[in-house]
């Protein structure tokens, strides 16, 4: 049996039933890892000796009948702006090449401590500052689905190793779509929580109030139970919540009431000329499985929605400009000294030689949109914007307790399309930006595949600290419609190309 | 064109990023068309709105001020890229005249407690 080809529930329950032991599983995937990562290319770095380790320990406490966390044994890939103590993190950056956390994230304590072996660091847009995942400063990721087309952004390595089968689940982040845009580019499920849900903890600051830890996997079960298993309140990070998950209701069995009377609101916005054809018709498709499984189903209008991308791309850069305003040569990182310089040349000539094209151009906008003169007519304008949109979203939840659309406009363009084209890159994410400006969980979902073979995602988004009823529809999706099997296309060995 | 070019090489002086000739011209032709794009913030009318700086109010949740153990020196100071025991080794930071300006060759040195903590510095 391929282990690698199973869900994170159904690795979990082969454990907990004795039948495999997490070294096999890690082995698995260790192996699919090595045939398709030449190809895929997700992984900044492996670690197989700690995993195994990881692997081994669990395997050792399951035999003296420890009690275990429901997903000990399963193996997750971390991206690489987020802290694992004692493997590098680099944040796809140069700034960053060489950096090994002392410490960990949050979220990477919890999965430790769950016994969830780390197969790697997987490969991002430097700072997670883009949407195609080529902006890494050391090799573009690719889609498993396609390898000439973009794995999307930038958590595009999470997602790609889950949609290959070289991991199970894995962590990611989402600033303005960058968990849910991969996720439909490759055919997973891809998890934004709630704004201050989960720990931010150890993940490399890039838009503060905007980013959020979230996860991929293959199905909405294991989504939710990752999910789970990271989410709670951190003394750590003052923007935490402290409101518990609801703990009623148990992970395996977390879908059965079904979608009777829930009120789902079709965002109209989305459907629009900009969208692809065959984007929309997979939505419509959705929605009228969802009709037929009880649930009423409304086009809702959301004219403010249209302002978001807007106001993102100037709190989004200037928010940015801030963070990034650390990386100096003195402490961590790069540090570019020249001779007979001083510490203003050495501030310069580090952050000239490790930052790349993406990451200058959002500190450069980011501080414009801040400085004197301009601050009023943009930073502050779009804090306001940001407060109109939030209020329209709260009122279409008063009618609507999920709104839904498509996680992205096209499906997963070529490599090099939009790489020199800032703003067309930047529209790839005009699904996704409105929940990150709100703080809503939102999830990007498996839609079946476009007549060419692609992945469409659909996104599905709720009031604040509802995960659970994204999840269940989700759930309620999967069981009217097979999520679509593992691509083959990796196995084609293509070459060497990077 | 010209103005928002010298705002490009003015911004990057003040936030100490250096940019050859070629990224200047490429950014300055790139921030005005985001920033056309993003001038679409301006359409709206916000009189009387508040701005939304963080989607979540905080409850305001104090932990107890207590001494508790942290990371060792030897831990924090593990990245740096060079150091001196428990100090950080600098370039001369009087003898720069300006952001580009002259430097002074002597090294100064910056207490490792004092620096340690989440400063931002490297913006103007």
């Amino acid at each position: 049996m391929d282990l690698f080809r199973l869900s994170a529930l159904q690795l979990s329950g082969l454990m907990r039933e004795g039948e495999v032991s997490s070294e096999e599983v890690v082995n698995s995937f260790l192996q699919r890892i090595e045939q398709v990562e030449p190809q895929v290319k997700a992984f900044l770095l492996l670690c197989p000796e700690e995993a195994l380790a990881a692997a081994r320990e669990v395997d050792r406490r399951r035999l003296r009948g420890d009690e275990l966390n429901f997903l000990a044994g399963v193996p997750v890939a971390v991206k690489d702006n987020i802290c694992t103590r004692g493997l590098r993190t680099t944040c796809a950056s140069r700034i960053l090449e060489n950096y090994v956390p002392p410490y960990d994230a949050t979220v990477v304590s919890a999965i430790r401590r769950a016994g969830l072996p780390i197969l790697g660091k997987t490969n991002m847009d430097e700072f997670a500052m883009g949407s195609s995942t080529e902006n890494s400063a050391f090799f573009s990721t690719r889609n498993p689905w396609d390898t000439r087309r973009v794995p999307g952004g930038s958590s595009g390595g999470s997602a790609a190793a889950v949609a290959a089968g070289e991991a199970p689940l894995a962590l990611g982040s989402d600033t303005g779509g960058s968990v849910r845009q991969p996720a439909a580019f490759c055919g997973v499920t891809g998890l934004r929580p709630t704004y201050g849900r989960v720990s931010r903890y150890g993940l490399i600051a890039f838009a503060s109030s905007l980013d959020q830890v979230g996860t991929h996997s293959r199905d909405a079960a294991g989504g939710l139970a990752l999910f789970r298993l990271i989410a709670g309140h951190d003394p750590l990070d003052a923007t935490s919540i402290n409101t518990p998950l609801e703990e009623d209701v148990e992970a395996d069995n977390f879908c059965e009431n079904g979608l009777k009377g829930l009120r789902l609101g079709l965002i109209s916005e989305q459907m629009g000329d900009g969208f692809a054809p065959e984007v929309k018709e997979k939505i419509r498709q959705t929605a009228a499985l969802l009709e037929g499984e009880g649930a009423f189903v409304e086009e809702v209008s959301l004219p403010l929605t249209d302002y978001a991308l807007a106001a993102y791309y100037l709190i989004n850069p200037a928010e940015a400009s801030s963070n990034l305003g650390r990386y100096d040569g003195v402490r961590y990182g790069l540090s570019e000294r020249i001779s007979g310089g001083g510490v203003r040349e050495m501030f310069a000539h580090t952050r000239g030689k490790g930052f790349g094209m993406e990451v200058k151009r959002r500190i450069i906008l980011g501080s414009y949109a801040l400085s004197a003169g301009y601050y009023d007519a943009y930073y502050l304008q779009a804090l306001k914007v940001r407060t109109l949109i939030k209020k329209e979203m709260e009122k279409a939840f008063e009618r609507f307790d999920v709104l839904f659309g498509p996680s992205t406009p096209t499906t997963p363009f070529m490599l090099g399309e939009k790489v020199d084209d800032p703003l067309q890159m930047y529209l790839s994410d005009v699904c996704n930006i409105t929940d990150a400006l709100t703080g809503n969980p939102s999830l990007s979902i498996p839609c079946g595949l476009s007549p060419a073979g692609m992945p469409v995602g659909m996104q599905l988004s709720a009031p604040p600290l509802n995960e659970m009823l994204l999840f269940r529809v989700a759930a309620a999706i999967e069981n009217m419609r097979p999520l679509p099997p593992l691509p083959e296309q990796v196995n084609i060995l293509e070459g060497g190309q990077c | 064109m010209k103005e928002i070019a010298q705002i490009v090489d003015y911004l990057a002086l003040l936030v100490r990023l250096e940019l050859d000739e070629e990224q200047k011209k490429v950014l300055a032709a790139q921030l005005d068309n985001i920033l056309d794009a993003a001038r679409r913030v301006q359409e709206l009318d916000t009189s009387g709105v508040e701005p939304t700086a963080h989607v979540v109010s905080s409850r305001g949740t104090l932990r107890e001020d207590e001494v508790k153990p942290s990371l060792s020196l030897e831990e924090v100071m593990q990245n740096v890229p060079l150091k001196e025991g428990s100090l950080f080794r600098v370039p001369s930071m009087s003898g720069s005249g300006g952001p580009n300006g002259p430097g002074g060759p002597a090294p100064e040195q910056i207490h490792a407690s004092e620096e340690a903590g989440d400063r931002q510095e490297g913006k103007g």
